[in-house]
C-alpha cells in the first residue's frame, strides 16, 4: 500500500468538510483510478470534481502518472486570484 | 518577489525593494469593488495553494528574467478576508527606463488571473457567500 495526501480548496474543501485526506492506495495506482475513487465516493459533487485540475507535487501531470508513497495530490477548482 | 500577505498591502514598499537603479515603476492595483452584478458585496475571502503560488512564480520570473533582463517583477496578492476598497492585489514592475516596463506589467496581471492557484469566496452583505472563478477580462 502507498499513502497519498490529497489537498482540498475553494469549494471543493466546503463540500467535503475536510482541507485534506488521507488516502490508502494499492501500489501501483494511477492519477486516475485515485479521481476516479474521489468521483465514487462523492458522486454529489461529481461536477465540481470535473472542473477542477488534479496536480501532484504542485505539477500538472499525466493522469497516467503511476503516484509514490507519500506524493501530495491537489484539487484546484478554477483559479480566482486578483 | 512573491509575497501572500495576511495585512493590508503599504503601496510604498515595492519602490523601496527595487532599489535606486530604478527609473520607471508601474503599479497595477486590483481592488475590492462592490460589483451591482455580485448584489451588495462586503468583501472577498482569499484561499491559496502556498506551496504552488511560490513554486509557479519562481518558474515565470525565471522566464520574465530570460526575456526582459533588465525588469524586476513582484506581486503580493492578500490572503483572508479583504474588505470593499482595499487593494487585494498590488502587482508592481520596474526598470531603469520604461521600455517595456508596461509590456511586463500586462504579462504579469494576466499571468497570475490565469496560474496562481488563489481563490476567491465572494463575500454579501447578508453573510451569503458563493466562490466565483475568473473569466477572460475580469
Amino acid at each position: 500500500m502507498i499513502k497519498i495526501e490529497v489537498l482540498l480548496f475553494a469549494g471543493i474543501r466546503d463540500s467535503i468538510g475536510q482541507e485534506k485526506l488521507q488516502l490508502n492506495l494499492t501500489k501501483g495506482s494511477t492519477l486516475k483510478q485515485l479521481m476516479d475513487s474521489m468521483f465514487q465516493q462523492y458522486p454529489e459533487i461529481k461536477q465540481l470534481f470535473l472542473s477542477c485540475q488534479f496536480i501532484v507535487n504542485c505539477s500538472i501531470i499525466d493522469p497516467d502518472y503511476e503516484l509514490k508513497d507519500q506524493d501530495e495530490v491537489a484539487v484546484l477548482p478554477p483559479l480566482g486570484g486578483g | 518577489m512573491l509575497i501572500l500577505s495576511k495585512d493590508k498591502i503599504l503601496v510604498d514598499a515595492p519602490i523601496a525593494r527595487h532599489g535606486q537603479n530604478v527609473g520607471a515603476c508601474l503599479y497595477f492595483m486590483g481592488m475590492v469593488r462592490n460589483a451591482p452584478e455580485d448584489n451588495h458585496v462586503k468583501g472577498i475571502m482569499y484561499s491559496a495553494y502556498d506551496q504552488m503560488c511560490h513554486q509557479v512564480y519562481k518558474d515565470f520570473i525565471q522566464q520574465m528574467t530570460d526575456s526582459f533582463p533588465d525588469i524586476i517583477v513582484e506581486i503580493i496578492h492578500r490572503i483572508g478576508f479583504v474588505p470593499v476598497g482595499e487593494v487585494a492585489v498590488l502587482v508592481s514592475v520596474s526598470s531603469s527606463h520604461r521600455n517595456k516596463t508596461f509590456q511586463v506589467l500586462e504579462i504579469a496581471v494576466e499571468w497570475l488571473k490565469k496560474e496562481l492557484p488563489i481563490w476567491k469566496k465572494i463575500i454579501h452583505e447578508d453573510d451569503a457567500s458563493e466562490w466565483k472563478a475568473n473569466f477572460e477580462n475580469s
